[in-house]
């Protein structure tokens, strides 16, 4: 019998989880035996019900994750997608805490609440991109967007609920950890089924892939048969997010491998994609074990497949035949573009108004006041506030502009983690660095980040879907760095921790002069870039023939950025949608121009800075809440609102 | 919206009533030394996290009149400046904050815990420290009489047969805590004559351990301190892994309530008193 494609690749592959499963099982008894009864009776129990069903579940949660991505990606054409990226788990995580704390009787039926959030993430991504056709760029964009908004809702429900460390503990990733076989028995029935319905759907999807005339010439409804796939699909992550918590990038990496075996047919390629996310998942959660047993150090299984998956999507960029479709119009067409001045100066007085609000009203001991003594405790933070919010949206509109994308925004640059992986670096050297020791850190984490980014870009060619691919990918290998020390609670990661969600603690003058001195410097070197913001958006063609030598004059424009996006990001963290909604929210007002555009974002950006900064201090009062949570429910907000209503109004 | 005349008038009074200054009195971040001066008999002004204090330390019961000035790692300094107190109590967790708080008023801070150093002696100092700087020198001293006293009871009432003890929290159904010798819990098994089965805290919001570990020492006395996870004792019971533990099998586990992990001398003399009760051998 010849062996099939990829056959070796399987055996090397089971050969290394079978092996792990025994080194993590001799170290476990090694901890756990001595010579007395009792403890060799607990290590029976132990393997049947905690290490045996973990190492089931974690076939069984990659197999379903696998074949999840598989589907969603030949439905979508988008080698990007997968329950991750598309924000489906984050949005099963937010369905499952609110229904945890608001109405407990549902949560005897995980799954369902799961599919509830995951369809409605879904819905909400797919909408939004249905007129741009599900580009796969903007589908990725929107989908962590919606991800993020959902993490800080989850959020939000938990510390409104009272349990203040919990709450931010849950960005510790997906937890394979067992104690019996139920989980993974219901799990395996979801997929089983779900393999079902894809052995079924496996001649039409082979129609599919011919185009949707010939799919309706052979009397296919290509839309119910796409719809019907995606919500199988959607069922499946949503069931596997339910019983492990997220975990990303398998599904991204599992049909990139059955590619990758060289199985040619398309059908051999789905079925492929759970074996290969089954042996992937069971291997990095066999590794994570073995590097418990070795360091004593608890590592969320979620965090470490995300280390794979920051590479994984660099690989995967040259592959990409289009990240865009050219034949999308850009929306800036049907905009309405008004004289700058009045909706400058309307912006101005708004952001007067919220700086005066943010100084002088608040809530005190005897309730709701407005008074002028508490300016002297609170000028400082506002000042701060205002630069950082400036430099955001002002990194935010060259990026966009950039770009030419209008969901591309300064946090997907990866700079912003990047500075956390600074901070995170100087933490675990120095557990006791000066707040001056911890912000070089963060500045040097951006800045190689930043270098980073345009080495990789400049190599394959400036293209901006490069960039944003890459900084995506970058981000997610930091992050989940970021995840495995916070997941510590070590000191060090309980200063992450707090960065990381914005809590901002009481800023000094001095910090809010330096950030004012960095808006100060880097407003005049975005203006002079004036022309090509102009010119850029209108693409590579248009720029070369308009004698813009590109490539230097978009690595300039992305060290403004990046500085800004690493300024602003030392000061309030990362967690900032105000980089996207900024700029998004001056273009939609009318000011379309570069030199307008750039002062409307930069007076919206401080405004929302500072008001979703002091929304944080006022829900909870006394208790303040992170300054980042705000920023994403107001920024998911605006999202939501903006899509509802693009979506109403058609192209 | 337009403001109706209500609410105008409602804007104009909250603008009018300028908020009352109480002055004086001291404000505690920590609290191991929030429960350390309730205990001196002295009732603070303002004091932090309260709610979730209630639901870990209980008791005794906060006045109702100590204001709530929000999270420990990041109390509202301008709720505490217009509370205007003489002196604010902090403890080296809260050092890094310090300079923020030096401009509403004085600033003592006292160590309650530091890693690799034994907790009982540091809390001890504090105390007395404490109790001398709030002028009840004398009271201090009898919180620290209270202690000896309840662990030589411990003493006395368990047999002295070598015999290991665990002190462990429960993160979830799988994960624990440890307290080692560095801990209060570990100080007051070790003074008790018990052999800490941890040399080594490991501590974390994430329980950083898996269940296995209890299973090295199966002789072990299994001390569980509160608050349990989520379903409690029922979800213990119906655990198998727990119940295959060899201390649970043997009966030899002891479910204490919640305590406060990192607290002053009445926690250490509350966790004494609950070991003579469920420590005294009933084998």
């Amino acid at each position: 019998m010849k062996a099939f494609p990829g056959f070796w690749w399987l055996v090397i592959a089971v050969v290394a989880v079978a092996a792990l499963a025994l080194i993590n099982h001799l170290m476990l008894l090694d901890a756990v035996s001595n010579e007395a009864a009792g403890n060799m009776a607990f290590a029976a129990v132990f393997v049947a019900r905690a290490e045996l069903p973990r190492l089931a579940m974690a076939l069984v949660a990659g197999a379903a994750l696998g074949l999840a991505s598989a589907l969603m990606q030949r439905v979508l054409r988008n080698p990007l997608a997968e329950p991750a990226t598309l924000g489906l788990s984050a949005g099963a995580q937010l369905a499952m805490v609110a229904a945890t704390v608001a109405l407990p009787a549902a949560m005897a039926y995980p799954a369902a609440v799961a599919f509830v959030g995951a369809a409605a993430a879904a819905a909400l991504v797919l909408v939004a991109t249905a007129r741009r056709r599900f580009e796969p760029l903007s589908v990725i964009l929107t989908g962590m967007m919606v991800s993020l908004t959902a993490t800080a809702g989850a959020a939000a429900v938990i510390l409104a609920s009272g349990d203040y460390m919990t709450g931010l503990f849950i960005w510790g990733g997906g937890d394979l950890t067992q104690d019996g076989w139920a989980p993974t028995l219901r799990l395996t029935a979801i997929l089983a089924t779900t393999i079902g319905g894809t052995v079924l759907a496996l001649r039409p999807l082979a129609l599919l892939t011919l185009g949707d005339a010939e799919a309706k010439a052979a009397g296919l409804a290509a839309g119910t048969l796409r719809f019907a796939i995606i919500a199988l699909a959607v069922w499946l992550a949503a069931a596997t997010t339910a019983e492990i918590g997220i975990v990303g990038f398998i599904g991204l990496a599992a049909p990139f491998i059955a590619r990758l075996t060289g199985v040619r047919s398309s059908a051999g390629r789905l079925m492929a994609a759970p074996i290969a996310g089954a042996l992937l998942l069971a291997l990095a959660d066999g590794g994570v074990q073995l590097a418990g047993h070795l360091t004593g150090l608890r590592i969320p299984t979620g965090a470490a497949t995300a280390l794979i998956g920051g590479p994984l999507i660099l690989a995967l960029v040259p592959r990409i035949v289009s990240l865009t479709r050219p034949d999308v119009l850009p929306s800036a067409a049907v905009l309405p573009r008004r004289s700058a001045g009045p909706v400058l100066v309307t912006l101005t007085i708004i952001l007067v108004a919220t700086i005066a609000l943010a100084l002088t009203a608040g809530r005190g001991a005897e309730g709701w006041h407005v008074d002028l003594a508490t300016i002297t405790w609170r000028s400082a933070r506002v000042g701060l506030l205002a630069s950082a919010g400036a430099l955001i949206g002002l990194a935010g509109t060259v990026i966009q502009r950039l770009t030419g994308n209008p969901m591309a925004s300064p946090e997907v640059l990866g700079v912003g983690v990047g500075a956390g992986a600074g901070l995170a670096v100087i933490l675990l050297a120095v557990p006791v660095a000066s707040l001056g020791a911890q912000a070089g850190g963060m500045l040097a984490g951006a800045l190689m980040t930043l270098f980073a980014l345009l080495a990789f870009v400049r190599r394959h060619g400036f293209g901006a879907e490069r960039l944003l691919i890459a900084g995506i990918a970058l981000g997610a290998l930091l992050s989940s760095l970021l995840t495995s020390v916070i997941a510590t609670g070590s000191p060090a990661g309980f200063l992450l921790l707090g960065w990381i969600s914005g809590a901002l603690i009481e800023p000094s003058p001095d910090f809010a002069v330096a950030t004012a001195a960095i808006l100060a410097g880097l407003t005049p070197l975005a203006l002079l870039h004036a022309r090509a913001l102009a010119i850029l958006p209108l693409g590579e063609t248009a720029a070369r023939s308009l004698g813009l030598a590109t490539a230097r004059t978009r690595a300039d424009l992305v060290l403004i950025a990046g500085a800004a996006t690493a300024a602003s990001t030392v000061a309030i963290g990362p967690m900032s949608f105000i980089g996207l909604i900024a700029p998004h929210l001056a273009r939609s007002l009318g000011l379309r121009r570069p030199l307008s555009h750039l002062a409307g974002a930069m007076l919206a950006g401080a405004a929302l800075t500072i008001a979703a900064d002091w929304l944080a201090r006022m829900v909870a009062f006394p208790y303040q809440l992170p300054l980042g949570l705000f920023a994403a429910l107001i920024g998911g907000g605006y999202l939501v609102i903006r899509f509802a209503g693009g979506a109403r109004g058609g192209p | 919206m337009q403001p109706n005349r209500r609410q105008f008038l409602a804007l104009t009074a909250a603008l009018a009533a300028c908020p009352a200054r109480a002055a004086g009195g001291i404000a505690v971040v920590d609290w191991a030394l929030l429960e350390t001066v309730l205990a001196l008999g002295v009732t603070p002004v303002a004091a932090a996290e309260l709610r979730q204090y209630a639901r870990v330390v209980g008791e005794p019961a906060v006045p109702a009149s100590v204001v709530d000035i929000g999270l420990r790692g990041n109390p509202n300094l301008e709720l505490l400046s217009t509370l205007a107190p003489d002196l604010i109590v902090i403890s080296n967790f809260y050092d890094y904050r310090r300079l923020s708080s030096e401009r509403i008023a004085e600033v003592l801070s006292l160590p309650v815990y530091l890693a690799g150093q034994p907790c009982l002696p540091l809390l001890r100092q504090s105390t007395r420290d404490l109790g001398r700087r709030l002028g009840h020198a004398d009271r201090a001293e009898s919180l620290v009489t209270a202690l000896d006293a309840s662990i030589a009871a411990v003493r006395q009432a368990r047999r002295p047969d070598g015999r290991p003890a665990m002190a462990v929290n429960l993160g979830d159904r799988r994960h624990v805590r440890l307290f080692g010798a560095d801990t209060l819990f570990g100080g007051v098994l070790t003074a008790a004559g018990y052999r800490n089965g941890f040399a080594d805290t490991r501590y974390s919001m994430t329980a950083p351990a898996g269940i296995e570990v209890l299973a090295r020492d199966a002789d072990a006395e299994l001390f569980v301190i509160g608050p349990l996870p989520a379903g409690g004792a029922d979800a213990l019971a119906g655990n198998a892994l727990w119940q295959a533990l060899p201390q649970v099998a043997a009966g030899r586990v002891h479910v204490l309530p919640s305590l406060d992990h990192f607290g002053g001398l009445p926690t250490a003399t509350r966790f004494a008193a609950l070991l003579a009760a469920a420590g005294a051998p009933a084998r």
